[in-house]
């Protein structure tokens, strides 16, 4: 069984541009998530304050 | 694959479907196993069921606006858009779940996951994933009613729909349409941090909406369903019977609509644009009562919603009039509040 499984596998080119694309994807989702939770924050803080 | 073993004459079906449904990453090439993939942003997009996602933003938005408390435009949009990810990511966990199924259907066979782009496995960390995001982000937008709203209409269309009720009866899209139902709920109590009347039958207007726009599909999509065995109405009590209770449900639904006039909800713009709307859908209900819609055999591959033999066009026209009804009644009601809200 084992002798069937490549030790490594080379990802062709649209993979790795595909892979590429979904990193940018999850980068640009987790900054929009942190600028998400902050703004939110200070605005019911300024809201609790007011 | 509990709901698998319940499901009316499924047992047979359903292990025949998974067994010719290749793993998506056959599609690929033969070390896929190993493969990274090629999925794009779009293609996880596509998993969040952009159309239905709309329809659920708007209404939730109504619920906002028609709240008798004010929120803040950026609280607003926050809370559109965590109620916009949990629908999204509901979605992905119901395409998971219903990949066997969507393989084999016209309408569905173009998903990501049939189409071999996203693997089952990752459609479901993916939406997992997302309801988590969803739920949280809501909670810190709004309140914990809210949020546990949105997590209750995830956990009910994920696993009480998807799971239960999808593939073991024909009242299937009645339940399961109180998924569809939450959004102006959960908006509603975004907005106040409770459940009163009259977001209830705002919930109400959506539930009893549900079944005839699913049914007049199903009436022409009846050959589609059959052939996964999803036990849609036209299929298990017949298409006499399924256009009776469109019309029963038409009837109900307009009654329901005139609450929102009595509670005060809706006013003068409300109840002449939901009185005409729904003139308009008894009409039309009434027509595919008395059509045959439904009652020839449904053998085509059409992928398209609105593509229709002669004979179905009543139910193709009830469908397409039902999407611009709901948009419509509830629009009316936006109309009506924001119109409150420059006269005060």
């Amino acid at each position: 069984m084992t002798e069937n499984i490549p030790e490594t596998y080379e990802p062709t080119a649209a993979e790795l541009k595909a892979r590429n694309r979904r990193n940018i994807a999850i980068a640009l989702l987790l900054a929009s998530f942190m600028a998400f939770v902050f703004i939110t924050m200070i605005t019911r803080a300024a809201g609790a304050a007011g | 694959m509990t709901s698998q073993s319940n499901a009316l004459n499924m047992e047979g079906a359903a292990s025949e479907t998974i067994a010719a449904f290749p793993h998506p990453s056959a599609h690929q090439n033969p070390s896929s196993d190993y493969s990274i993939g090629t999925a794009e942003p779009a293609d996880y997009f596509a998993l969040m069921k952009p159309r239905v996602m709309s329809l659920v933003v708007f209404t939730a938005w109504v619920g906002l606006i028609a709240a008798p408390v004010s929120v803040p435009l950026w609280t607003m949009g926050a809370i559109i858009l965590s109620i916009a990810v949990g629908a999204g990511a509901s979605g992905a966990l119901n395409m998971w779940y219903d990949a066997d199924i969507d393989a084999q259907m016209s309408r569905t066979k173009k998903r990501p996951i049939p189409r071999g782009t996203v693997r089952p496995e990752t459609a479901l960390t993916f939406g997992v994933i997302m309801s988590a995001f969803a739920v949280l982000a809501l909670s810190m937008a709004s309140n914990y009613l809210a949020a546990g709203l949105l997590a209750f209409t995830i956990f009910f269309y994920a696993v009480i729909y998807s799971m239960l009720l999808k593939r073991s009866t024909p009242h299937n899209i009645v339940i399961g349409g109180a998924a569809g139902a939450f959004p102006p709920m959960i908006g509603w109590a975004a907005a106040t941090g409770e459940i009163t009347i009259d977001s209830i039958v705002l919930f109400m207007i959506i539930f009893l909406w549900t079944p005839p726009h699913f049914w007049a599909l199903a009436l022409y999509k009846a050959g589609d369903y059959e052939k996964v065995g999803i036990p849609m109405m036209p299929n298990v009590k017949g298409p006499a019977s399924t256009r009776f209770q469109i019309f029963a449900y038409a009837l109900v639904l307009a009654a329901i609509c005139v609450v929102p006039v009595m509670t005060g909800l809706g006013g003068w713009i409300y109840g002449i644009i939901a009185g005409l709307l729904n003139l308009g859908f008894l009409a039309l209900s009434f027509r595919v009562w008395k059509s045959r819609a439904g009652e020839q055999a449904d053998n085509s591959d059409e992928a398209s919603l609105y593509a229709v033999k002669a004979g179905d066009l009543a139910a193709r026209n009830l469908f397409a009039y039902s999407i611009i009804y709901l948009f419509a009644i509830f629009g009316a009601l936006a109309a009506e509040s924001l119109l409150k809200g420059i006269i005060a």
